[in-house]
This record gives C-alpha cells, sequence and structure tokens, in this order.
C-alpha cells in the first residue's frame, strides 16, 4: 500500500500532464467560483477512483490479452474524447432544477454524472503511471489488497492535481471560459484519434 | 495625417537616422569578413544591406511602420524558406527527414518547440528534441538563448519582427483588397493559448514535441517527415491541409494572421513576455475617439472592445498606421502616454529591426546569394 | 523613472546585438545547465558497454524507456555497429544473433531464429539500431 502511495507521489507529475488538460478545460469553460471549481475536480477525481477500483479488481482478477486491453483502452479513449468535445459545447446547470419529466432530470443530475463520467474514461488508460501501479498491483496477494494499492496510488497522484482549480481565481473570466472551451476541443480531438488510430502517444 | 506624426519629413533626417541602422546591418551580417570572400558573395551582402536599410529608411520617412515592415518580413520569410530547404538539399538530398536524422539527432531546433520542452525540462531536466545541444544550424543552445533573450527585449514583438514563419501567414492575408469574411470573433484569439496548453502538456505526457510532430502546418516549407507508413503520410496529410487553410485561405478571407493569431502555441507563449518587455503599444485615452479602426485592423485579433491593446499584442504596428487621431502609440513603461511618441516608436525600431536583420538576414544573403550563382 | 526606462529602452538595441555577437558564450554558459541534454529516450542513452574485434566494433548504450517520470514497459537498447559483425549478442537479458556488414543488418532471436523487428540507420560508419525491449 506505501508502495502505491508513493508510485503515485512519484509519478504524478506525469498524471497532472496527461489528465490535468482535461481538468483545466472543464474548470476553465465553466468559470465557477473557486470552491465550484474544486468541486469539479471532486467529482472528475471521483470518477477516476471508480475506474482504478475496477482496473485494480480486474488486475488481480484475470489477466486480459493484450489485443483485449488495447481496444478496450482505445473505446475509453474514444469516449473521453468525444466527451470532452461536448464540453466544449454544452453548459453544465450549476443549479439543481426540480420538477418532472426527463428533460429536468436530466438537468438536475447531468452535472452531477458528467464530469465523473469524464473522470471515469479518462483514467482507464495505458499510460505508464497506470503500468506502474498495475504492475504493483498484479503482485499482491488479494483482490482488497490490490484495490487499496491503487486507491493509495490514486491519492499520491491527485495531490498534484490540487492546484489546478485555481486558475478559476484568475480575473479574465471571459477569456478564461474561450481557452477552456477550445482546450476541450483539441484534447477531445487528441484523444479520439488515439481511440481510433490506436497511437501510443 | 496620421503617418505625419511619425514622418521625420526629412529625407536627411531619415537618412541619419537609418546610419546606425546600416553599419548594425553590416556588422551582424558580415559573418566576420566571409562576407567578402568572392565577387556573388559580396554583391549579395551588399543586396541584402540595401534591402533592409531601405525598409528601415522608408519606415521613418514615410512614418508608417506596418507597411514596410511587412515587405521585409515577408521577403524575409520566403527567402528564409528558399535557404532552408536548399541547404537541405544540399546536405540530405531532399527536403524530408527520416528516422537517421533523428536517431543522430540532427533536426535543427525551431523556436516554436521551446514551448513543448520547457515541463520536461523542469521536471526530467533533459530536451525532448532530436537536435543538436551546441553544434550545427540551429543547435538547441543557442535557438532557446535566441528566444528568451528576444522575447524579454521586445514581448511578442518577435511575431512580428523576428519569426522566420509569420511573414508567410503576413504575406498571404495582405493578398486580398478587401477580406471576404468580415467579422472574426475575437474569441479565436484564445485558441493559441489552449494549444499552448494541451501542447505543453501533452508533449510533456508522451516525450515527443506533438505540435511539430503533427500540427505544425510551416514543416511544408522548412523540413516534413518522409513518406514511408500510414502515420507519416496521415502527419503529412494534416500538415499540408493546416497549412492550406490556416497559413492561405483563411488570411487571404480574411485579411488575418490566422495561424500565428490562434493556432501558434508559441505566439500564446510570446505573449506572456509582454508583461516583462519594456516595449508596449498603448491606447492614448485622451486622444481615441473610439471609431474601431485598430479593431478592425489588427491582424492577430489583438485589441479589445475597448480599443485597448491586449496581451497578445505583437507590435506590428499596423493599429498605430491605421489610427486616424494617433492615439494607438508605440510606449515605453513607466514613460508618460502620449510624450515623446517618436521617440519611443524609434527606441522600439532599433532592438526589433536588428532582431529581424540579425535572425533571418543572414538566411536572406544566402537566398539571394544562391540567386546570384543561378545567374552570374 | 521616465529617465530610467529611456535609458534601458536605449540599451535594447545593444542588449539584442550582444545576443548574437556574444552567443559562443552564451551557449558555453547554456551549456553548464543540468537540463542541457538531448533526452536519452531520443538520443539513444549513455553507452555502457562495447564489443571490439579486428574490423567490428558494437557500443551497446544503456536500456532506455519511454516516461516522465516512471519507466514505461516501452523501451528500447541502441547498438552503434561499425564494420562487418556476424555472432551472438546478449541485450537486455536476451540473447540474438547479429548479422551485419555493409549491405544489410539483420538482427533474429538465437533461440526461435526470428527475425526481430527493429530501427535501424546507414550511417557513415556502419549502422544505428534500436532494439525495442
Amino acid at each position: 500500500m506505501i508502495e502505491g502511495l508513493l508510485i503515485g507521489l512519484s509519478v504524478g507529475a506525469s498524471c497532472l500532464a496527461s489528465c490535468g488538460p482535461l481538468v483545466i478545460s472543464v474548470i476553465m469553460k465553466n468559470t465557477p467560483t473557486t470552491f465550484g471549481a474544486y468541486a469539479y475536480l471532486g467529482k472528475f477525481l471521483s470518477g477516476r477512483l471508480l475506474a482504478y477500483i475496477i482496473i485494480a479488481f480486474m488486475v488481480s482478477m484475470a489477466h486480459g490479452t493484450e489485443w483485449q486491453t488495447r481496444n478496450f483502452v482505445g473505446a475509453t479513449n474514444l469516449i473521453a474524447g468525444l466527451m470532452m468535445i461536448a464540453n466544449a459545447f454544452i453548459k453544465l446547470p450549476s443549479y439543481c432544477v426540480k420538477g418532472r419529466g426527463f428533460k429536468s432530470l436530466v438537468r438536475q443530475y447531468a452535472p452531477q454524472v458528467y464530469v465523473p463520467t469524464l473522470g471515469f474514461f479518462s483514467a482507464i488508460n495505458a499510460c505508464p503511471p497506470i503500468i506502474a501501479a498495475a504492475t504493483s498491483a498484479a503482485v499482491a496477494e488479494s483482490a482488497v489488497e490490490a484495490i487499496m494499492t491503487f486507491i493509495m496510488f490514486f491519492i499520491g497522484s491527485s495531490v498534484y492535481m490540487l492546484p489546478l482549480p485555481l486558475i478559476s481565481a484568475a480575473r479574465d473570466k471571459e477569456a478564461l471560459q474561450s481557452i477552456g472551451k477550445f482546450a476541450s476541443v483539441i484534447v477531445g480531438i487528441v484523444m479520439v484519434a488515439k481511440g481510433l488510430l490506436g497511437f501510443d502517444y | 495625417m496620421k503617418n505625419k506624426l511619425y514622418s521625420t519629413g526629412s529625407i536627411w533626417k531619415s537618412i541619419l537616422l537609418t546610419l546606425p541602422m546600416l553599419f548594425i546591418s553590416m556588422l551582424m551580417l558580415s559573418r566576420g569578413g566571409a562576407v567578402l570572400t568572392s565577387q556573388t558573395e559580396s554583391l549579395a551582402y551588399l543586396i541584402t544591406i540595401m534591402f533592409y536599410c531601405s525598409m528601415f529608411f522608408m519606415m521613418l520617412y514615410k512614418g508608417a511602420t506596418d507597411k514596410w515592415r511587412a515587405i521585409a518580413f515577408i521577403v524575409s520569410a520566403v527567402l528564409f524558406s528558399v535557404s532552408f530547404m536548399h541547404n537541405l538539399v544540399d546536405l540530405r538530398g531532399s527536403v524530408t527527414y527520416s528516422d537517421e536524422e533523428t536517431m543522430m539527432c540532427e533536426i535543427p531546433f525551431c523556436h516554436i518547440v521551446t514551448t513543448m520542452v520547457l515541463i520536461p525540462a523542469a521536471i526530467k531536466q533533459t530536451i525532448i528534441f532530436p537536435g543538436s545541444i551546441m553544434s550545427g544550424f540551429a543547435s538547441i543552445s543557442s535557438m532557446l538563448i535566441i528566444v528568451f533573450g528576444s522575447s524579454v527585449i521586445l514581448g511578442r514583438g518577435f511575431c512580428s519582427w523576428g519569426c522566420f514563419y509569420g511573414g508567410w501567414d503576413d504575406g498571404f492575408s495582405r493578398t486580398a483588397r478587401k477580406p471576404f469574411i468580415k467579422a472574426v470573433n475575437s474569441a479565436y484569439r484564445w485558441f493559441a493559448f489552449a494549444m499552448l496548453i494541451v501542447m505543453a502538456l501533452w508533449s510533456a505526457a508522451t516525450i515527443m514535441p506533438q505540435y511539430c510532430n503533427w500540427l505544425c502546418p510551416f514543416k511544408l516549407v522548412t523540413e516534413r517527415d518522409a513518406i514511408v507508413d500510414i502515420e507519416s503520410l496521415m502527419k503529412n496529410i494534416v500538415m499540408f491541409s493546416l497549412f492550406v487553410a490556416l497559413v492561405v485561405v483563411l488570411p487571404v478571407l480574411t485579411k488575418k494572421r490566422i495561424q500565428c493569431a490562434t493556432f501558434c502555441p508559441m505566439g500564446a507563449f510570446e505573449s506572456l513576455f509582454n508583461k516583462v518587455s519594456l516595449f508596449q503599444v498603448k491606447n492614448n485615452e485622451s486622444k481615441c475617439i473610439g471609431c474601431g479602426k485598430c479593431q478592425k485592423a489588427c491582424p492577430l485579433l489583438a485589441i479589445g472592445k475597448d480599443n485597448k491593446p491586449l496581451i497578445n499584442c505583437a507590435k506590428c504596428g499596423k493599429c498605430v498606421d491605421e489610427c486616424p487621431t494617433g492615439a494607438m502609440q508605440f510606449h515605453i513603461k513607466g514613460t508618460p502616454v502620449g510624450s515623446k511618441i517618436t521617440t519611443a516608436r524609434l527606441l522600439f525600431l532599433y532592438p526589433a529591426y536588428t532582431l529581424m536583420v540579425t535572425l533571418i538576414g543572414g538566411s536572406v544573403l544566402e537566398a539571394i546569394r544562391l540567386g546570384l550563382s543561378l545567374i552570374m | 523613472m521616465k529617465y530610467i526606462s529611456y535609458t534601458f529602452a536605449s540599451l535594447m538595441t545593444l542588449a539584442m546585438m550582444l545576443i548574437f555577437i556574444n552567443m559562443g558564450c552564451w551557449m558555453q554558459m547554456a551549456s553548464a545547465l543540468p537540463f542541457m541534454k538531448v533526452d536519452p529516450w531520443i538520443s539513444g542513452g549513455e553507452v555502457t558497454d562495447s564489443i571490439v574485434g579486428d574490423n567490428y566494433s558494437i557500443r551497446i548504450h544503456e536500456a532506455v524507456y519511454q516516461g516522465l517520470f516512471v519507466e514505461d514497459r516501452n523501451g528500447y537498447i541502441q547498438l552503434d555497429v561499425n564494420g562487418c559483425y556476424e555472432g551472438e549478442i546478449e541485450l537486455g537479458g536476451s540473447s540474438y544473433l547479429l548479422i551485419a556488414d555493409e549491405e544489410q543488418l539483420v538482427l533474429s532471436d538465437s533461440g526461435s531464429g526470428a527475425a526481430v523487428d527493429v530501427k535501424k540507420c546507414r550511417t557513415s560508419g556502419g549502422w544505428v539500431v534500436r532494439v525495442g525491449i
């Protein structure tokens, strides 16, 4: 478990480089208050944590073929990429709308679901930090130990993301929103390309 | 009327003020006397100096900054490409690079790569570029020194006075008499900043300068991947499409420098140096009548709705030339706004033009020499 | 304040010239900075071993891996092969058969005999090969 934490702390910068653009884009585009920005980060990380728990369970219980892993990662990249592109154009409601019907249900729960889902799909990635954590989890004696390794890895790597919401304190909200929107599109295109073409970049 | 603000009004005064630039050009292009080894070299040297000094003279005599800067800038960009590609053909037999050049670290370091190497340099203490640190053309250390040194002095003025790619964009943006697309959403100026963030982080994550790898349109006029597989074919298609779209078509349609204004991550990075640079373009509010001509004229979408230059101003001088009341002025930080505007402009022009002559002038001289050697 | 500003602005032209005139000196200073080295993933890494014979020499570089912080499973070992060589070679714990001459370079697995897909390029002295591990 300590090993998981240490791996997370040592590779957190790499996680920041890989996943930082997604978090920054979401935060900048929706221009919340600093508290709201941390709420977005929290939702993103919760999706990421769920993904890590599932990966840990899978690593400890079964070993997929490389082909299956590659296609699975490609699919999640594609989904995350499309979600990022969509993030540039949809506005996440910052309030709960009570009412009946599907539309009000979507508006009520969309912010709670969208960002964690994005965090979930973006976390399923064959990036070096995940490989390192998976290697450590693979030798765990039980599924519980593997999951705890990944949770500690999650904590270690998430530390680097804590300063990101501070970007919402910038004065020019309009510029921030535009940059966030454009960054969402760019990151989305990159992830869709990775998912479709299977590049290792 | 507007240009009379900056015009010296006298040929002799303009010649006198051009003399320092003449000496600077002679010194910086002399290559320690190597240019005088042959008749062709000497003639090319003379032509290059006369060209640059005459453009500088016109800037002073006519009082218009942007028009004469643009001529020098565009010619420099085109001749740089000619010289660069010729050298590659001489050296390698082609303008493409293959695995060999990459594995042997023989790729010249382009200034745009700077944005992508900073994070790995800070974290991993290495430069993620297949170039030479010290030796050869455009070595890593020399280009980084030039980029940071000139950016501290000029801020984003580098994009209008030093970048040997910007002239392509600038040139195509001037081909049409009137824009076909009149209203360009000024929010697109922030796209370059988004590119900077994403490219810097993506390159750091993959230990590869990804903008150069996939997106740089200027590979078409310098060097590009040899097409050996599907991936390299796709890279060439992307690069060619981006050049056509962002450097040719959209600048022609909008009369804006679309690539520089909206896509180049280096432009966004250079904008940050505007906070450091002593020189700026400022709106003298006491003279501003709010006509908005500066906004329409600015090729980089760098003027806000309040007619004030934003962080991404590249100090090309177009708004200064277009302003009917002279409200848009070159200004030196720490001095009163509206006073000694001619002096401020002059003090900016000297280092800016020195950068152009020194950084790109050598390649221009080389291209002229090549042309002369064909004739003579 | 304004006099200081004008003074500094006047010196900017000289500063710009000095960047280029004194470039050799600046480059020496820059090369001493800790990050002024090409990433081993790109340059091939340091040479750790060499095999020298009468008409051949093979320099073996350290294994390099891709990754900002931690080593990915993707890695390679670079060989600089000069001259003609035919024989076994140990790389990353595996044994390979290397055949290299002026015309070609072939690396195959010692056990199975299957050719190994490598990234190689011809240089003036011989070959530079990158063997995936």
